[in-house]
């Protein structure tokens, strides 16, 4: 008797091992997630939207572009200007729930900044203007 | 007669043994096969997905659509691509599979008689092009009427006719796997 009970408890061992090796198995084949294919997509989302926001003629503001706009505000034009447009077009582009920061240098100075985004994907497009370098990023991110 | 009947009870130990790693093994079986099942649709799916994340990378630089490797899509090329895409329809099967590829206009934001109206040659020839319409249909390809999973992205559309720049969506919706 006391052998039959002790083969038993054996093999409860042997099957408690067996389903725990399977939980175990299950849990690592679902941790293989699409992490970085969203993560590609953010980086195109930005990239696109600096690249859109760049280009886009402003109707508001007598077909300017965000372009026209750097511009003036680093001869110390005006820049709240600048600053609405950006409001304007990533008000009307982003997803909702999207935020962003957006930064505006030239020659290496910056001239420009709006946004409390501090994580996320930065994309970064450059121009040359009556001579001078500028540098644009943009940074999106989900609230 | 003693040793006969321990001898019985053996037996009928190791049947049991045996019966018991027969059914766990089954049942390991059952769960692994119905696991591997699931794991392969779920392995469809993101082979679809990357699929289609591929392709809208891809298409603003498309040479029907982009204007000339600039990083933006030419609106005037949309209804040409239309009719190549009617005349050669397999070819561009194989490249884009079970898809359905639309481009919306979101800057300046439509008017609310445009949203979600489809661009055509009638609406393109009117005066009032492009405020007449904000949506192209691209690409189409759904024949067995699924249901999709949809993935976009920014594009700066560029109109060549008032040499303008706005802003729109291009949307893929996929469909489940990668068949063609």
């Amino acid at each position: 008797m006391k052998r039959a009970q002790s083969e038993v408890v054996g093999l409860l061992v042997i099957v408690v091992i067996l389903i725990f090796m399977g939980v175990i198995y299950l849990g690592f084949a679902n941790l293989a997630g699409n992490g970085s294919l969203s993560s590609q997509r953010a980086g195109m989302e930005t990239e696109n939207a600096l690249n859109a926001l760049v280009r886009v003629n402003l109707e508001e503001y007598d077909g300017k572009t965000v372009q026209d706009l750097v511009v003036e505000c680093a001869n110390r034009i005006d820049c709240d200007t600048l600053g609405y447009a950006l409001n304007e077009v990533y008000g009307a582009i982003l997803r909702p729930g999207t935020d962003f920061s957006f930064w505006a240098k030239m020659e290496e100075e910056e001239i420009y900044s709006v946004g409390v985004c501090s994580i996320g994907v930065v994309s970064s497009y450059v121009f040359v203007r009556d001579g001078n370098y500028y540098e644009l990023r943009l940074r999106l991110c989900n609230e | 007669m003693i040793k006969n009947r321990r001898s019985q009870v053996h037996v009928s130990e190791t049947i049991l043994v045996l019966f018991v790693v027969i059914v766990i093994l089954m049942m390991g079986v059952v769960v692994y096969f119905k696991f591997s099942v699931e794991k392969n649709k779920d392995l469809a799916e993101e082979l679809s997905e990357e699929q289609a994340t591929i392709m809208l990378a891809k298409a603003v630089g498309l040479q029907e659509l982009s204007c000339d490797g600039t990083g933006c899509i030419d609106t005037a090329k949309f209804l040409p691509f239309k009719r190549v895409l009617g005349e050669d329809f397999d070819m561009y099967r194989r490249i884009f599979g079970r898809k359905k590829i639309t481009i919306t206009e979101i800057y300046p934001v439509p008017h609310d008689s445009a949203i979600d109206v489809e661009c055509d040659v009638i609406k393109y020839i009117q005066m009032e092009y492009p405020e007449n319409c904000g949506k192209w249909t691209i690409y189409d390809y759904n024949p067995e009427n699924e249901l999709g999973a949809k993935i976009s992205t920014i594009v700066s559309l560029y109109y060549p006719e008032f040499d303008e720049y706005r802003v729109g969506r291009l949307e893929i919706e996929h469909y489940g796997d990668i068949r063609r």
